[in-house]
């Protein structure tokens, strides 16, 4: 597994074929950013937290965009969302779901809880592929986050 | 002496008619189905017809009179005997107070009374006379009933927990279809995306055309998922209904299909101000399903006419129609166009048989009726009804 420093992307994702398919779209659109990935929302925790094996992480360091699937093992993605909102450390990061829930009360709640944006996963590689390239183009190029104090 | 005797004749003559009316009035008395009585100033019964012995459970009249029963004693209720006594007093009657009362067979009895205090001429109490109706078997009816009203209440609530539940499961279910079902889907055309891209030149012709096959399967299983979900959600969510403008609606969703394919010619003629009491968004997917449809049909012709217009049909009834002059279909499959699943036309025409199902459940949901009209080669038509207001 790549080491905890320096990351960008944090993909949420418990799903191996789509971890693989995620990353092969961030292929086909260029994206290099260091990319880390957790397979359930308590280990998303523990790595935004430096909480058990991430204890030695460097929290000075954020990344850019978290990628988070809903349906995880352990803490589901709305709670991940929920305690990211509630730390100040974290609240400010830009979190994306990307889930294959078009369930509306799930787009409701999570809007609810502060997310940056929803993407439905769809079954067209292609369509997937095209969501990938904008998600990236904004929140790895276009977006300016805001100056953090270091904790 | 004539004087006398004409004095004697007149008396006897009055006697006569005292007597026909007393035998009249006794008549009545007698043979009246309420219960009437007189009593003492102490409530005693000194008087009764036959009624009011059967109702109190006495054999006759001399058994209850012998009883030297007091009308006070028949209450079970000490309170509804004060209420008695304290209502004679005021007014000096009573009218049509319903009384729980033991007969002397020991039957609970409810009693409606009327009566009014009688006195003499010097203004003291004389007795108490009235009338008795039993209301026992009203009572037991009305309890009846409320026991029925109260059984069937029981059995709504339960009956709606029990539909609150399945509802509850139902929702669970989709919900994990919506999620769970499409992750491997996802997967089989990702994956065959990936091998038609980056290992075009290892495969052969057949071997693309296979890889692509299966891609085309699961986007459409895909879409499959995407349809049942639709029905479902039609079919469970919350509607708010508003006053709705389906010529509006009508015109965006023309728009919307001929931006996405712009080089067909199709004219849309669509009725100004057809408005309804709809919930919104449900409405928007009838119109979208029918106009998408009536789009569909009729891409083989080369100029296309799509019309969507109303017209009343009875008091608060709005009848709203979709009609195209497509390649239509064959009446014998009018009513199982609605099923869900069916289809009519082949994989020439894409669609899984959902559209048509959908604008039934939403329409029903509504209180309105769908029917269809067509032939084949000469268009369709689809009618629904919507309540005015």
């Amino acid at each position: 597994m790549d080491s905890a420093d320096g990351v960008e992307i944090l993909l949420v994702e418990d799903s191996p074929d789509d971890v693989e398919l995620t990353l092969h779209a961030f292929k086909d659109a260029k994206i290099t950013n260091r990319v880390h990935i957790v397979r359930d929302g308590a280990e998303a925790l523990d790595f935004l937290f430096a909480r058990g094996p991430y204890a030695n992480r460097d929290t000075t360091d954020w990344p850019k965009v978290i990628l988070l699937d809903l349906k995880l093992p352990r803490v589901d993605g709305l709670e991940v969302l929920r305690q990211i909102r509630a730390d100040h450390r974290t609240k400010l990061l830009p979190v994306v779901i990307l889930t294959s829930s078009r369930e509306e009360r799930d787009i409701v709640e999570g809007y609810r809880l502060g997310v940056n944006s929803f993407i439905q996963k769809p079954v067209d590689f292609e369509q997937f592929a095209a969501a990938i390239r904008t998600l990236g183009l904004y929140w790895l190029v276009l977006n300016r986050p805001p100056q953090r104090a270091a904790a | 002496m004539s004087g006398q005797s004409a004095e004697l004749d007149d008396l006897r003559e009055q006697l006569r008619e005292a007597r026909a009316s007393e035998a009249k009035y006794r008549s009545i008395v007698e043979n009246a189905t309420e219960g009437i009585f007189q009593t003492n100033p102490q409530g005693s019964v000194l008087v009764s017809n036959p009624a009011l012995a059967r109702m109190l459970g006495f054999t006759s009249v001399e058994e209850l009179l012998a009883s030297e029963l007091n009308l006070g004693a028949l209450y079970t209720d000490v309170e509804q005997r004060l209420e008695l006594q304290r209502r004679l007093a005021e007014s000096g009657t009573i009218s049509n107070l319903e009384l729980q009362a033991r007969g002397a067979d020991g039957r609970h009895l409810w009693i409606s009374l009327n009566c009014h205090a009688v006195m003499d001429e010097s203004g003291g109490l004389y007795g108490i006379e009235g009338t008795a109706v039993d209301m026992t078997a009203r009572k037991q009816a009305q309890d009846a009933l409320a026991a029925l009203n109260a059984e069937l209440e029981q059995r709504i609530r339960d009956r709606t927990a029990e539909l609150e539940r399945r509802n509850a499961d139902l929702k669970a279910f989709t919900y994990s279809v919506s999620h769970d079902l499409r992750a491997p889907l996802r997967a089989m055309a990702g994956f065959s995306e990936i091998l038609l891209d980056e290992y075009n030149v290892q495969l052969d012709e057949k071997g693309r055309r296979y890889v692509e096959r299966v891609k085309a399967a699961s986007v459409r299983m895909g879409q499959l998922i995407d349809d049942v979900l639709q029905l479902s959600r039609v079919s469970g969510v919350e509607m708010r209904t508003q006053t709705v403008d389906l010529s509006g609606i009508a015109r965006g969703v023309a728009a919307e299909l001929t931006a996405l394919d712009p080089a067909r010619r199709v004219d849309f003629e669509i009725q100004d101000g057809i408005v309804a009491q709809a919930d919104r968004q449900l409405i928007a997917t009838v119109l979208e399903n029918l106009l998408g449809n009536a789009w569909k049909f009729t891409a083989p012709h080369k100029h296309g006419r799509i019309d969507f217009v109303s017209k009343p049909s009875g008091p608060g009834v709005l009848e709203c129609y979709v009609r195209d002059d497509g390649v239509g279909f064959d009446p014998t499959y009018k009513d199982t166009l609605f099923q869900p699943f069916r289809r009519l036309h082949s994989s020439e025409f894409a669609g899984t048989g959902v559209g048509l199902a959908s604008v039934r459940r939403i329409v029903e949901r509504h209180g309105g009726r769908t029917w269809a009209e067509g032939e084949v080669g000469k268009g369709a038509t689809f009618h629904f009804t919507l309540a005015l207001r």
